[in-house]
């Protein structure tokens, strides 16, 4: 009995390490501005069944009603952004996420890394960190998405997130 | 044995701290709303649904499981930042209950919003907006009703949008 308890405790434990919980800490900072949409608005968005009639309405109902959950995070306090970089580093090395692509801009460094999904052109996770080169000021943003993604849909989630800072990079992601 | 007590010990405690009678955002309404420096405004669904006959006879049947609006606010007056927070600490606990899921979180420079209902999916109870900035003040929105589809809310933002009845959400778009 107490050893089925210490391999379930450490199962549980094992679980949590991988899991995104490490950005829980982030979130609560003052420094750190953010979103998070979470399973229950997507179940709810679901359910707004769509006498619409606009057909491009409906099939952004249907992308993000495969998703599950989205975050943003983004400061421009160079020492949380490093921490926070860090954390994430140590995070993609103990999950399956790939690093997909990166892209270099002036000021700033995309990265986009996914957790392989159900077919080749699908993820389970997204994420897209845009680290800033050179000036002391600019944002480092942290963008994960969870749920069944369409690689090739994710550029139309940009049009939903287009306050956040970077969201507008999505566009350049694609399945080829 | 000391592993198994502990679990023990703990699941007593997680169990006599969920019989205790929790506080519940109607209780703090109540509580507040005869204090000094606290706005608690009942809006009459009467006004909101002024120009109901713009929609469809569908969405006029759902729309009308919308009952009331309550909006409580705490501005901000120069005076009285120990009280707010108080109250924005009780708040936060009070909304942080499992039973208040969360739909959205948005936070950006020092403002805050939350949206959170109580219910199911497709039953909502109670739907909460919560936003709230350090240096205007916060605010609450509460819309209940009988079994609110997201849809309901769907078209009363829509509603909204069209007559301009923004009473209450003054407050909130002038943090934003």
């Amino acid at each position: 009995m107490k050893s089925i308890l210490i391999i379930v405790l450490a199962l549980g434990m094992s679980w949590t390490a991988f899991s995104q919980d490490y950005l829980a800490k982030y979130t609560a900072l003052e420094k750190v501005d953010g979103m998070e949409v979470t399973q229950n608005m997507f179940t709810l968005l679901a359910q707004i069944n769509t006498d619409v009639a606009d057909e491009d309405v409906q099939h952004f109902l249907e992308v993000v009603g495969k998703l599950q959950s989205i975050k943003v995070l983004s400061t421009d306090d160079q020492s949380v952004a490093e921490a926070l970089r860090a954390d994430t580093q140590v995070y993609l090395k103990k999950s399956s996420l790939n690093k997909l692509m990166q892209v270099k801009e002036e000021g700033k460094r995309i990265t986009f890394y996914a957790k392989p999904g159900a077919t080749a052109a699908k993820v389970s996770q997204l994420m897209m960190m845009i680290t800033p080169r050179g000036s002391d000021e600019a944002e480092f943003v942290l963008l994960v998405i969870n749920g069944e993604i369409d690689l090739d849909d994710v550029g139309k989630l940009a049009g939903m997130l287009h306050h956040i800072p970077g969201a507008d990079e999505l566009k350049k992601v694609n399945s080829k | 044995m000391k592993l198994r007590f502990k679990i023990l010990g703990i699941g007593c405690c997680l169990l006599m701290l969920s019989c205790h009678s929790e506080p519940s955002l109607q209780q703090f309404y109540v509580d507040h709303q005869n204090k000094p420096n606290f706005v608690v405004v009942d809006l009459p669904m009467s006004l909101i649904f002024s120009n109901l006959d713009t929609l469809p006879d569908t969405a006029q049947k759902t729309i009308r499981s919308i009952e009331k609006a309550n909006v409580l606010a705490l501005p901000l007056n120069g005076d009285n930042h120990a009280q707010y927070d108080t109250a924005l600490k009780t708040l936060k606990q009070i909304l942080s209950k499992s039973s208040y899921k969360l739909l959205l979180r948005l936070n950006f420079s020092d403002k805050h919003l939350q949206l959170r209902y109580l219910g199911e999916g497709d039953a909502i109870d109670e739907f909460v907006m919560f936003g709230y900035d350090d240096e205007n003040g916060f605010i609450i929105v509460r819309l209940l009703g009988d079994n609110m589809k997201p849809k309901a809310l769907v078209h009363l933002i829509g509603l909204m949008h069209g007559s301009r009845a923004k009473i209450g959400l003054e407050g909130l778009e002038n943090m934003f």
